[in-house]
Formats: C-alpha cells, sequence, structure tokens
C-alpha cells in the first residue's frame, strides 16, 4: 500500500484528482447528467492519458459526480443521479426549512464517512474476493453470471422484478450479436460486417443513459430551486452531528458495502435500503420524509459507501458492482489492465493504487464541496435547453472516438430509443448493461462447463461455489416472486416521478 | 411532464412488450437451429448456436409470463397521465436527423445546424429586447464550444478523424 502510495503521489495526481472530482461534482449536480454518463463520456477524453491516470480520473469522476447529485437532490428536489433520489426526501424538507446550508454540509460530511469506510472495505475485500475467485471454474464463472443478472434484476426492478428479468436477459441476447470466440461464427449479423464486430459497450452505455436521459429532461418541467434563506451552520457541528448518529452511519456504511458488491446494483439501491433501515431503526420514524438527519445521513452515507464497494467485483471478478462500475471497467480494458481473479497476482499494486485512488478522490470531493459549496450552487442555474447541445455533441464523438466507426454512432441512437422506451415502461437500465458486459463471459463458460461436466448435470452439485450460486439465484427468484412490504419503494416510485 | 407510463398506457406497453419478447425469443431459437454445429471438430457441446438458444428460450418464457400476467389484470380505465410528448419527439426528431446525415456533410457544419434548430425550438425567444440578446449570446457561445472547441479537441489533441 505504501509503494503504490508513493508511485501515485505527485503533481499531475494532485491536478487530476482536482479537476476530475470537480468536474465530477459539476457532473452529478445538473440534472440529467448521471456517474454513468459523465464516465462513458469522459472514458473517451482518457485515451490519450496514461492508464494509471486514466483510471484516477474517471474515479474521481465517479465519486465527484455521486456526491454532485445530492447537491440539486438537496436544493432543487432533483436527484442530480438516482443515487441521491432519497437523499432528496429529508434534504430537501430541510433545506425548505431554511436548513440548506447544514443538509449540504452533512450530506458533504456523510458522503467522506461513507467514501472512507468504503475505500477501507476496498482495502480489505477485494484480495480476499480475489482468492476465492481462484478457485472458480467455468461452471462458477457461468453461475455468477447468471446470479448476477437475477440478482441485479431482482434489486433495481422496484416492486417488479420481472421487469429486472427482461431487462438483463434482453442484455445478454443483445450480447449475442457479432463473432463469438469458439469458432469465430459470426451470429446474427445478416451478413454486415459491423454487426459482425458486435454491439461495442461504450456507444450502448452512451445511448441507454445519455441520450434517453437528454430526451426525457426535455419533456420534463423547469426546476425552481429553494429561495428560503439559508442559515450558515459550523462545519464541527455537521461533524458533532455525525458521532451522535454514529449507530446510523456504521449500518449505512456496511449495508453500502453489501450492497456495492453485488453485480450489478450499485448505489442507488444501497441508499434506498439505508433509508427503509434507518427508518426501521429511529425512534422517530414520523421525521422521515419531513427533514431528517437520520434520513440524509443514511441514504448519502450508503451510497459513498457502495461506490468504492462496487469496484471490487469489477476488479477481481470483471463483473462490475454499479453502472458507472461497467464502465470503469470498460475502460480498465481500454488501457491495458486485465481485472479478474488473477489481478492480486499479476498487478497487487494496481489494486492498492485504486483503494488510494477513492481515498484521495473522497477527500477531494469533500474540501471541494464544503470549500465550493456556494460557487457550486451556481451550476444549478445553467439553462437546461443550453447543456443539451453540448452533452448531444459528446454523446456523438465519445463513442465515435474509440472505434471511428459511424456504426458506433447509429448504435447510440438505437440504445437512446430502446432506453427511452424501457424507461417510459419502468424497466431498469442497469441490468441491460449489465447483461451486455457478462455476455462474453456466460457464454464462454456455459459452453466450457457443458464440455467438462459432457452432459451431467449432477457434476455441478459436486462443486461447493457453484452450489452456494445456485441456492443465491434461486432465492433471488423467490424473493422476486414473493410478495413484499411496498412502503419504501412507494417512496422511491414517489421520489422517481418528482 | 414526461414521466414513466401508469394506468392503461403500461397495460398496453406491458402487453406489447410481452407479446414483441415471445417473437424475439422463437425467432432467436429458429435462427439459433439453423447455425453450424461444427461437430466435426469434435463436440457439438461448443457450438455457436447453444448460447443464444439458452436465451431465446428465456426470454420468451420471460415475454410469457409478463403477457399472461397482464391478461390476467383487468385493464384500467384511461386516465390522463399529463405525459408532454411534444418537445420529447421534436428532441428525438432533432437527434434522428442530425445523426442520419452524420458522415454525410461536414460534421461542424452539422452541429452547428443542430444547436441552431434545437434552439429555434426549445429556446423562449419572447420577453425583453436585452434578454433576448442575453440568450442568443450564450446560445452563440454554446454553439462555439460545440461546433468549434469540442470536434478540434478531438481532432487536434486525440487525433481522431472527425465523422
Amino acid at each position: 500500500m505504501i509503494d503504490a502510495f508513493l508511485d501515485l503521489a505527485s503533481a499531475t495526481t494532485l491536478f487530476n484528482v482536482l479537476w476530475a472530482t470537480l468536474a465530477g461534482i459539476v457532473i452529478g449536480a445538473l440534472p440529467g447528467l448521471t456517474a454513468t454518463m459523465g464516465l462513458a463520456l469522459m472514458t473517451s477524453l482518457t485515451y490519450a492519458m496514461a492508464g494509471q491516470q486514466a483510471i484516477l480520473v474517471l474515479i474521481c469522476l465517479y465519486i465527484g459526480s455521486i456526491y454532485g447529485g445530492s447537491r440539486s437532490a438537496i436544493l432543487l428536489n432533483i436527484p442530480g443521479t438516482p443515487a441521491n433520489a432519497a437523499t432528496a426526501l429529508d434534504g430537501h424538507p430541510m433545506a425548505q426549512a431554511g436548513m440548506g446550508h447544514r443538509a449540504l454540509g452533512l450530506a458533504t460530511v456523510a458522503s467522506l464517512t461513507g467514501g472512507l469506510i468504503g475505500g477501507v472495505a476496498l482495502a480489505l475485500i477485494a484480495p480476499l474476493l480475489a482468492e476465492l475467485a481462484l478457485g472458480f471454474g467455468s461452471t462458477e464463472y457461468f453461475l455468477l453470471g447468471i446470479v448476477g443478472i437475477v440478482v441485479a434484476g431482482r434489486m433495481t426492478a422496484g416492486d417488479d422484478p420481472l421487469k429486472g428479468w427482461i431487462a438483463g436477459f434482453l442484455g445478454l441476447a443483445i450480447a449475442t450479436v457479432g463473432q463469438e470466440t469458439m469458432h469465430a461464427y459470426p451470429r446474427f449479423s445478416f451478413g454486415n460486417l459491423d454487426l459482425a464486430a458486435g454491439i461495442a459497450l461504450i456507444p450502448a452505455m452512451v445511448g441507454a443513459f445519455g441520450i434517453s436521459e437528454l430526451l426525457m429532461s426535455l419533456g420534463s418541467g423547469k426546476a425552481r430551486m429553494v429561495d428560503a434563506p439559508m442559515q450558515a451552520t459550523p462545519l464541527l457541528s455537521n461533524f458533532r452531528d455525525m458521532i451522535r448518529r454514529k449507530v446510523t452511519v456504521i449500518r449505512s456504511s456496511l449495508i453500502g458495502i453489501a450492497i456495492g458488491v453485488i453485480p450489478g446494483v450499485g448505489e442507488d439501491v444501497a441508499a434506498w435500503i439505508s433509508y427503509g433501515a434507518a427508518r426501521r431503526a429511529s425512534k422517530t420514524p414520523d421525521e422521515f420524509t419531513k427533514g431528517s438527519d437520520d434520513g440524509l445521513i443514511a441514504a448519502e452515507t450508503a451510497n459513498s459507501a457502495a461506490l468504492p464497494s462496487a469496484i471490487i467485483p469489477a476488479l477481481t471478478l470483471a463483473v462490475p458492482g454499479s453502472a458507472p462500475a461497467a464502465v470503469l471497467l470498460a475502460a480498465m480494458f481500454i488501457h491495458n489492465v486485465r481485472p479478474g481473479p488473477m489481478i492480486m497476482i499479476e498487478n497487487p499494486d494496481f489494486v492498492a493504487a485504486v483503494c488510494w485512488m477513492v481515498i484521495f478522490g473522497t477527500i477531494a470531493m469533500a474540501v471541494m464541496g464544503l470549500a465550493l459549496s456556494r460557487p457550486l450552487l451556481l451550476v444549478l442555474k445553467v439553462p437546461r435547453e443550453f447543456l443539451t447541445p453540448v452533452i448531444f455533441c459528446l454523446c456523438l464523438l465519445g463513442p465515435y472516438a474509440l472505434t471511428q466507426r459511424i456504426f458506433d454512432i447509429y448504435v447510440v441512437l438505437g440504445f437512446g430509443l430502446l432506453g427511452l422506451a424501457m424507461r417510459l415502461m419502468r424497466y431498469p437500465m442497469a441490468p441491460l448493461i449489465l447483461g451486455i458486459i457478462l455476455g462474453g463471459m456466460v457464454d464462454q463458460n456455459l459452453r466450457r462447463m457443458l464440455q467438462l461436466i459432457d452432459r451431467d448435470p449432477t457434476q455441478v452439485f459436486t462443486r461447493p461455489i457453484a452450489l452456494v450460486l445456485v441456492a443465491v439465484c434461486l432465492a433471488a427468484i423467490f424473493a422476486g416472486v414473493r410478495r413484499r412490504p411496498r412502503n419504501v419503494h412507494v417512496k422511491r416510485q414517489q421520489a422517481r416521478n418528482q | 411532464m414526461v414521466s414513466e407510463l401508469s394506468g392503461r398506457r403500461l397495460h398496453v406497453a406491458d402487453l406489447a412488450t410481452g407479446s414483441i419478447l415471445i417473437l424475439l425469443g422463437a425467432a432467436m431459437f429458429v435462427a439459433s437451429l439453423a447455425m453450424p454445429t461444427y461437430a466435426d471438430r469434435g463436440t457439438v457441446l461448443t457450438a455457436p448456436a447453444i448460447f443464444p438458444g439458452f436465451i431465446a428460450i428465456i426470454l420468451f418464457a420471460l415475454g410469457a409470463l409478463l403477457t399472461a400476467r397482464t391478461l390476467r389484470q383487468p385493464a384500467p380505465h384511461p386516465t390522463g397521465d399529463g405525459l408532454t410528448w411534444r418537445p420529447v419527439l421534436t428532441g428525438l426528431a432533432l437527434m434522428t436527423i442530425a445523426i442520419t446525415l452524420v458522415g454525410h456533410i461536414n460534421f461542424q457544419l452539422l452541429i452547428a445546424g443542430f444547436c441552431v434548430a434545437f434552439a429555434a425550438f426549445f429556446v423562449s425567444w419572447r420577453g425583453a429586447r436585452a434578454e433576448i440578446v442575453r440568450k442568443a449570446g450564450a446560445m452563440s457561445i454554446v454553439i462555439l464550444v460545440v461546433a468549434v472547441l469540442i470536434p478540434m479537441t478531438f481532432q487536434h489533441v486525440f487525433l481522431i478523424r472527425l465523422p
């Protein structure tokens, strides 16, 4: 860890941490620009950078944007990213009551705490998971992919897991397009060379998250910032409030870490589950949604703790823990980093460097969030109609720059339409993207597994990890089919519709 | 305000999606059957059709489940859910035209044209003269950024040939 720190400590690193985190905060604060979209667009701008610095920029941007989303959630009642939807429930009422400054400060301190705890978890869990993954064979990888789709579909689709599963398996279906790796047979290409090369991840993500978000935002009304005067709150009092609520902080951090590790689920689900848990554990549950400190702290701590945790499976299993982590995974491949179980053997310094990147980004986020809290509010006043052409231009050029194929620009439009339709019909986007990412892995390992077990399915049940994965998959399906309380999800739906 | 579909619209959309998934699953399965098995290379268990065939069956089943579930529920009465489609469809049309023209005309000209068309449809040009001048100035900066600065960065810094 010390070697990795010394290797990373330079003026270039400091410069990149500062501008990337600030860019992330601005992107996150702007409603309509999500962390995933920001990362997908920024990936194209890091092609020319050295590998480690490029990943540093993307991680800092990721941290900044998840935090930046809390600004608009508190002041506009519009979550800047889906991860901040639960923040709006208590943050906005606090701002309306003239405690906007305190809400912004509490959100910053909660994000700092969650991010640092998540960073430590990344350093501790990643090597353990990588070691466990060394025992994975084709059966385990195939099942891991299926479990990822089933669990992500179950957890991201609110009270309709069927739609989450449809999105996930549609992603796997899209991944079948193009040449497969065993016999180089071009599947579903219909003689078209572009289709034979397959659907690239970055254009698909930019379309599904970027274009569809732009179109949705064109149809939404204009947001109004809270006009109640903000009473200044001393920074120390925010820390005191956090210490007073240490149980909420610890619980939310643990929830964030646990949810973050699950493939494809991500920060938004972590925030909602943590918010629900804080409400259930609270002695004053009636205060929730009316400006509760516990609610705000639970949501912001959990989404920030889930962020480093979502990088853990991306690094050690090459399976992303969230949609932005999926872009990060793609960027790692672009910059010649090979994530997977061998990473701790081939490139252990890189894992340690990623832990430091998370810690640097989290500290920079807190410092800039506190120091620039007033200037950052100006960002929220930029009219949407002036931003849309800029984002659209980046949505076209970013994916094109990777392969310089005009076909990829058509893919952006196609996935933009698919994303819009899916959003309108209440399908979650994360399982779709996870399906596209995992498609190759599931395909290869399914066929290898079939060869290895040679028509004897009972062999699957002689492998303990495979058995655990089958059990998790069945439990997720059973939990999805069973009726459940709708409390938190009703709130989630209301926040989405606002 | 564009929001997620609800009520009768969602009911119809779910029914349509379920039917499309059934058709997609069936079509994928049939197309998989037509793929080569490469049995001459030792085993059929690595055939390219195995994975798409597996996914096709699951998509078919999920589509059937969605259709059956939707048909079992009574169709809700039509309600006005206040969707504002005009700006979304206008934006979609502008983006589609721009993307269709990529590669056929100069990219910088195309994106500048997109900005002008976007401003004509989405920026309100009513109000006091000073306000209109301010908006026109802001839009000129946007055009400068998207038609000159961003393409030049990609062209000269990242050495990308513009489409």
